[in-house]
């Protein structure tokens, strides 16, 4: 150890002789090393680091799914949760909960909190208590008990100052007295971290019963029993559903005929397990760029290891063994490549603030951390002493290989280690191409195919359209008549701003959370049994104003109007989905649908319009759902958004839409104010974040290959000198000797193209779950990668091979 | 005998078959000796004093070093050996470069396991012998060029080796250095070091206790 240290001082001298290798070597691994630490921070803090909660491992989200349906994820309804709770035996315990909007009132300006309803087993099933105070208990949830809440420690940080004596005290929300019972500790966040408070999750008999099932607007989250099996509980909730089935006949046949039942998946998994892929894809093309790097300095050492023969045989004569002067390029490289890891881990930090930013985007501020924590200084540690040793092999042959003795003659140019130095130089340079062409083929798939996406239309105008989300609780606006005057008013005045062109109102407002709001729907005349179960739609609720300032195309029909109001005839508007999946060949105007299942007690709306399919949620997906908008005069909902078609900034925009609110109703908030265009950009985050890493990785694989491919060929050019003077002095001209230089270098990258295309060609096939609308055999990404790494290569050999026509014959034929 | 070699041969492969560098050659080297090789340059002077070093053991034959059977160790035996009773003194001095005077002294001993305080005082000794202690902290560049080869020298000497072998010592040197530089061997001979050098001077051959002449890898006389 103590001459291990020696050697790490000696190499630290070494370094310092030689300033600007050093920092050229520094700087190369530590665009691969921290490329990898960047992607291993984001696997470790998504799939590795377990999460913050005691035996995370036991904790499963449980959901209904009805996987003939084509539905794989369908929440929670309370009955459901209710049989699984008492039912699953496999299960220590079960919770229940969802997001809900609640209005503070307090300040200058109303303000949006967002809060979790939840069972009070949620923090038992979490194994969470309060910081301070209490959690929920069961009493909480009785109907009709006194609203409580518990805050989290940002908002009792916010509102209160960290103040203990805030327990006891009462909070308005939404018009009703929410008395505080609890604060959170400050790193509790669950479902995410953006919950201010948790409010009791009550559930009324209605709710209670068989009514309710199919309401699946709530997550469930449950703690196995210690030994129970995902198997197990998912057997369970088979053998519950077939119990339901039989006390239910009218159920049964929907049962069946969907496929419904309970799926339970572990937490972490639920959450990230569909991100394995591509974090897999992005380690791998880190990997790349690490490769490079490491061939790169491999190359830039068998240089300088060529030059330090004469010293390692010297050291050999004075008694230091193979292993002594291994040991000694290892302490080199070493300290290399740790100072490497150091910068890298700078780079690493910027990554992610990237990944961060987009690819984690959509599990909005999660639960995950992909911080550089212990664990990732562990894996850039392992890194930067495997590089170390990579890199030190060659040149360890070169310097410490079987013919130490040539080291000594003529200042160390021995000749079989030229040629071992010549052909290993080559072998990197071809293996560095090989990967960059397959690197940057990657690269412009992903390019192509996000340049497909992003040109997907939405079937709605986004240009300068802007959304504000509201949400109309308490008592105030329990009547839905109440609820429709806000919005007629609020429109009213914000279409009267200078500069507004349109204003329009929609409940689950696309590119939203609230997106996939949808439910059942019945045709009237259909008749519904097991084999031919209710259609299922996305349904929303508009105004007359919202295809108009949307610009969703009104292909047949009429738009709403104020006249169809809850006194009138009730009216519906289809989508082209739905009107070509169940109309097709006939004229959907004049049928009729009803929301739910169609039953006697079905309300029937007459189609009086069919618009423009438009996305929901994804540019990139098939719209498979067919769509249903009802007029919100008809038809209620609390919560929803304003959408607003004007050409002036945010903030003026949001400033002049607060002051109207104010006029109509100052305690009411507006809240998450976007342009339309921002939400499909934010939808693109998981799709934009890979394909911008990936087109930063191959941009640094290209330099090092061309500064690789320079490097080479400047150094075999000097090798050759004495043969070039030769051949000039034989009579070859400048453009014969540019011309022998360029050939050299032509078959080298010749030889790394192919291999890097038939490389690609063999990844291609892991690369196309990731891309939409092109093949991952797309010719003209191909031929386009190999385009450019040609002429790259060729601008990195032109300087090499003008030196080289430019040797002069005497004094090379001297040196000779 | 310190150095016993039997038939020894060395050869490298060529294109069209084999070219002979050292060819049968039997010597006998006594302790104490200052034996000088001569020949014109490609006879083997360098191939054999490698063989000696042991830094070269691709060669067939016998060679004993004070009753050790170098041809029958192993390449870790080897270097024991080699650690244990060679030194080695170059034409181009070979000192490292980002090294002080000091710290080229210390070298060989940092490769032998001495602990730090040994090899100061060990370094500290041999700056003394050599007068060089006002050097100690230059660096070879700083020095001229007989200078350097005294450091080399007693760099050579550091390790206590049973052997001191020099090719080419003054090679590089001005002729007033080379003297100094072969007075300084002789007196290490008088002082009763054995001594293997290989030089093109007559003149320095004459020095030696017995001199061996080689062509084309045969030994001439013995």
């Amino acid at each position: 150890m103590r001459q291990f240290f020696s050697d790490l001082m000696h190499a630290a001298r070494q370094w310092r002789a030689r300033p600007g290798l050093w920092l050229a070597i520094v700087v190369t691994l530590a665009l691969g090393i921290g490329a990898n630490t960047a992607v291993f921070s984001v696997i470790n803090g998504l799939l590795l680091r377990p999460l913050p909660f005691a035996d995370a491992d036991r904790l499963v989200m449980v959901y209904n799914t009805y996987p003939k349906n084509d539905l794989e994820f369908a929440g929670t309804s309370i009955p459901d949760y209710l049989d699984r709770r008492e039912g699953a035996p496999s299960l220590e315990d079960l919770a229940m909960f969802n997001q809900i909007s609640l209005n503070l009132t307090t300040g200058q300006v109303p303000e949006q909190l967002s809060a979790a309803r939840v069972t009070p087993s949620f923090f038992s099933v979490l194994q969470v208590s309060a910081a301070y105070g209490r959690v929920l208990d069961d009493a909480d949830a009785e109907d009709g008990a006194a609203p409580v809440a518990v805050l989290s420690h940002g908002l009792w940080q916010r509102l209160y100052g960290g103040d203990r004596s805030v327990l006891g005290r009462e909070l308005v929300l939404s018009g009703r007295n929410y008395q505080i019972v609890g604060v959170m500790p400050e790193a509790f966040a669950f479902p995410d971290r953006q919950r201010d408070l948790f409010v009791p999750f009550v559930f009324t008999a209605a709710q209670k019963s068989d009514e309710e099932r199919g309401n699946e607007y709530s997550m469930s989250i449950g703690r196995l029993k210690p030994g129970a099996t995902l198997a197990g509980l998912n057997a369970e909730m088979d053998l519950l559903v077939q119990r339901v089935g039989a006390r239910l006949p009218d159920y049964l046949p929907f049962i069946e005929s969907s496929g419904f039942t309970g799926r339970a998946e572990h937490l972490q998994e639920f959450f990230v397990g569909d991100l394995r892929g591509l974090l897999g894809l992005l380690q791998a093309a880190t990997l790349f760029v690490l490769l490079i790097a490491a061939a790169n300095v491999a190359n830039l050492l068998l240089a300088q290891g060529l030059a330090r023969r004469r010293e390692f045989s010297v050291r050999a004569a004075m008694g230091a063994g193979r292993a002594q002067l291994f040991r000694q390029l290892i302490a080199e490289s070493l300290l290399a490549s740790i100072a490497g890891a150091g910068l890298g881990l700078l780079i690493a930090q910027g990554c992610l603030a990237l990944m961060d930013g987009q690819l984690l985007q959509r599990m909005g501020g999660s639960l995950f951390h992909t911080a550089i924590d212990a664990g990732v200084l562990g894996f850039t540690l392992l890194v930067s002493v495997l590089v170390a040793l990579l890199i030190s092999i060659l040149p360890a042959i070169v310097v410490a290989g079987p013919s130490l003795v040539e080291g000594l003659k003529d200042g160390g140019h021995g000749t079989t280690s030229s040629r071992f130095t010549r052909l290993s130089r080559s072998t990197l340079v071809v293996v560095q191409l090989a990967l960059s062409v397959a690197l940057l083929i990657g690269a412009g798939l992903m390019l192509r195919s996000f340049d497909r996406l992003s040109g997907v239309g939405p079937g709605f105008d986004p240009a300068h359209l802007y959304s504000a989300a509201y949400a109309l609780n308490g008592d105030q606006y329990a009547d839905p008549a109440a609820r429709a005057q806000f919005i007629e008013n609020s429109l009213n005045g914000i279409r009267q701003i200078p500069g507004v062109a349109a204003a329009g109102m929609i409940s689950g407002l696309p590119f939203s959370p609230m997106a996939d709001s949808s439910g059942t729907f019945a045709i009237r005349g259909e008749v519904y049994d097991a084999t031919h179960v209710p259609p299922h739609a996305f349904q929303r609720i508009i105004d007359e104003g919202f295809f108009p300032t949307s610009r969703v195309p009104l292909l047949l029909g009429r738009n709403f109007t104020v006249a169809d109001s809850a006194d009138a005839s009730r009216v519906v508007i289809i989508d082209k989905l739905l009107a070509d999946k169940h109309f097709a060949g006939q004229d959907p105007l004049g049928k009729q649908l009803s929301r739910g299942g169609g039953g006697d007690d079905a309300q029937w709306m007459t189609i009086v319009g069919v618009v423009g399919t438009v996305k929901a949620t994804e540019l990139g997906a098939e719209v498979r759902k067919e769509t249903m908008y009802v007029p919100m005069r008809q038809t209620s909902f609390p919560v929803g958004s304003l959408l607003v078609r004007a050409e002036m900034p945010r903030d003026v925009l949001t400033t002049k839409i607060r002051a109207v609110l104010k006029r109509v109703d100052p305690g009411q908030p507006i809240f998450d104010v976007r342009t339309m265009q921002e939400r499909i950009d934010a939808s693109l985050g998981p799709q934009r974040a890979p394909m911008q890493l990936l087109l930063v990785f191959a941009g640094v694989a290209l330099v090092l290959a061309a500064v690789g491919i320079y490097a080479v060929l400047a150094f075999l050019v000097g090798q050759r000198a004495g043969e070039i003077g030769v051949r000039m002095a034989i009579g070859a001209g400048r453009g014969d000797i540019l011309r022998l230089v360029l050939r050299q270098s032509a078959g080298l990258v010749g030889l790394g193209l192919v291999i890097g295309v038939v490389a690609a060609l063999l990844l291609a096939r892991v690369l196309s779950s990731q891309l939409y609308g092109i093949s991952a055999y797309d010719p003209l990404t191909y031929v386009a990668v190999v385009i450019l790494l040609a002429v790259v290569a060729a601008a990195a050999s032109l300087l090499p091979a003008r030196r080289a026509s430019h040797i002069d014959p005497l004094r090379a034929l001297r040196q000779e | 005998m310190l150095i016993s070699l039997r038939k020894l041969e060395r050869s490298y492969p060529i294109a069209s078959g084999r070219t002979w560098v050292l060819r049968n050659i039997s010597l006998d080297v006594a302790a104490g000796e200052f034996v000088s090789v001569t020949g014109p340059s490609g006879s083997g002077k360098s191939s054999l004093l490698n063989v000696l070093g042991m830094m070269d053991s691709q060669w067939q034959g016998e060679y004993f070093l004070d009753g050790s059977p170098v041809h029958a160790c192993t390449p870790a035996q080897r270097q024991r050996l080699q650690r244990a009773s060679i030194g080695f003194i170059f034409q181009q001095y070979h000192l490292l470069a980002d090294l002080t005077v000091a710290e080229n002294l210390e070298l060989p001993l940092s490769y032998r396991d001495m602990p730090a305080a040994q090899r100061r005082a060990r370094v500290a000794e041999m700056l003394d012998r050599f007068q060089n202690v006002a050097k100690r902290d230059l660096f070879p560049s700083q020095l001229s060029g007989g200078q350097q080869q005294l450091v080399a020298v007693a760099r050579a000497l550091i390790t206590q080796p049973r052997v001191i072998l020099a090719d080419e010592p003054t090679g590089a040197l001005h002729s007033e250095q080379g003297q100094m530089i072969m007075q300084t061997l002789k007196q290490l001979n008088v002082e009763g070091a054995t001594i293997i050098q290989v030089t093109h001077n007559g003149e320095y051959a004459a020095l030696g206790s017995r001199r061996l002449e080689l062509f084309d890898g045969w030994l001439q006389t013995g």
